[in-house]
């Protein structure tokens, strides 16, 4: 199946470096997040990409409120491969695990980290949280307290079987590392390599669903139009 | 005073590939950086069972011995090294080897030590 990283995107040249690093490093796709305001999901096509190499796009909710967060979801649902929402903060990262639209909560690790609540309905709607190491790589002051909230997270998503995705959330080709590493730095908040390799494989199977729910061919979860 | 072969710790070399902005780094430079970043993720106690030591760095590439057991922990350190004197860096694990020989002979072109 391969490995898949989440990257944002920040211009049309360093996302195109991005890819051929994550290509070298032996990734086997990648998800490039916009910004929501900032969607272009057309900038692929003039740009020059690794051969044998998947590239999807998503897009990213900044959200500083309930109310603007419901909007943004209902204007962007029916757009891009994957969405989703900017978290680190307790009552956004509650609402989005609410909403079946919502594909992807990121950095779950600000604010408190998420609680047993927000994990159990993520887990009832499918919607995966994400473990951004460049939140861990780039902290210099709070490294014990980000890895705490960390395998806080964790502990809850494994007991509510929550999707997890680990991903380093690059924005420019320094931030990237290639997925044994990844690994390795998963291990240190206590994921097991089972799951690691699974979170490193989490997203095709989200954008796969998706996709398949745009095309009518899956109605609901468990119920799918195969002929 | 030799210890006999079957006594002393097992080692791995690791080979890595630096990426950076052009700019030369020194060993010494490159080695405080992974210290730092070692010693602020696992601790002196960690650090002390990794027992790391550059064996070589020419350019960009190089070689770095650590402990057969702390070699997962010298991975997650080598993924947080990100800034070496003000420059920005990232460190990429090529491979690891068990012997220096082996390391040297496949990912160096002048073979000596």
């Amino acid at each position: 199946m391969g490995f898949y990283d989440c990257i944002s995107y920040k211009g049309k040249e360093n996302t195109q470096e991005m890819l051929l690093l994550l290509k070298r490093y032996g990734f086997a796709g990648a998800i490039v997040l916009f910004k929501d305001d900032i969607v272009d999901e057309k900038i692929f096509e003039s740009m020059i990409l690794p051969r044998e190499f998947k590239v999807f796009s998503g897009i990213e909710i900044f959200a500083d409120s309930l109310s603007n967060l419901k909007k943004k979801v209902y204007r962007f649902r029916r757009r891009g491969d994957l969405l989703a929402v900017h978290g680190g903060n307790d009552k956004i990262d509650r609402m989005a695990s609410r909403e079946k639209e919502i594909n992807l909560v990121r950095h779950t690790e600000g604010g408190h980290g998420i609680d047993h609540i927000t994990a159990r309905f993520a887990a009832e709607n499918g919607v995966a949280m994400d473990f951004c190491l460049t939140a861990l790589i780039y902290s210099r002051t709070s490294m014990p307290a980000i890895i705490g909230k960390m395998r806080r997270n964790l502990i809850l998503m494994r007991k509510y079987k929550t999707p997890m995705i680990l991903s380093t959330g690059g924005e420019d080709k320094f931030d990237l590392r290639p997925p044994r590493q990844m690994m390795a730095l998963s291990e240190l908040f206590g994921m097991t390599r089972e799951e690691s390799l699974r979170s490193l494989e989490m997203p095709l199977d989200i954008v796969d669903k998706n996709r398949r729910h745009k095309e009518g061919r899956l109605i609901r979860d468990g119920v799918e139009t195969v002929r | 005073m030799k210890i006999p072969s079957s006594l002393r710790e097992k080692k791995r070399y690791v080979i890595f590939d630096m990426l950076s902005d052009g700019k030369k780094i020194r060993e010494r430079d490159l080695m405080d950086a992974i210290r730092s970043s070692g010693t602020s993720l696992i601790g002196s106690f960690g650090m002390s069972l990794c027992n790391m030591r550059m064996i070589k760095l020419n350019g960009r590439r190089g070689i770095l011995r650590c402990s057969r057991g702390g070699l997962n922990k010298v991975r997650a350190v080598l993924t947080m090294v990100n800034n070496i004197n003000g420059e920005r860096v990232a460190i990429d694990i090529i491979s690891v080897s068990g012997s220096i020989k082996k390391a040297t002979h496949k990912y160096f072109k002048d073979k000596k030590r």
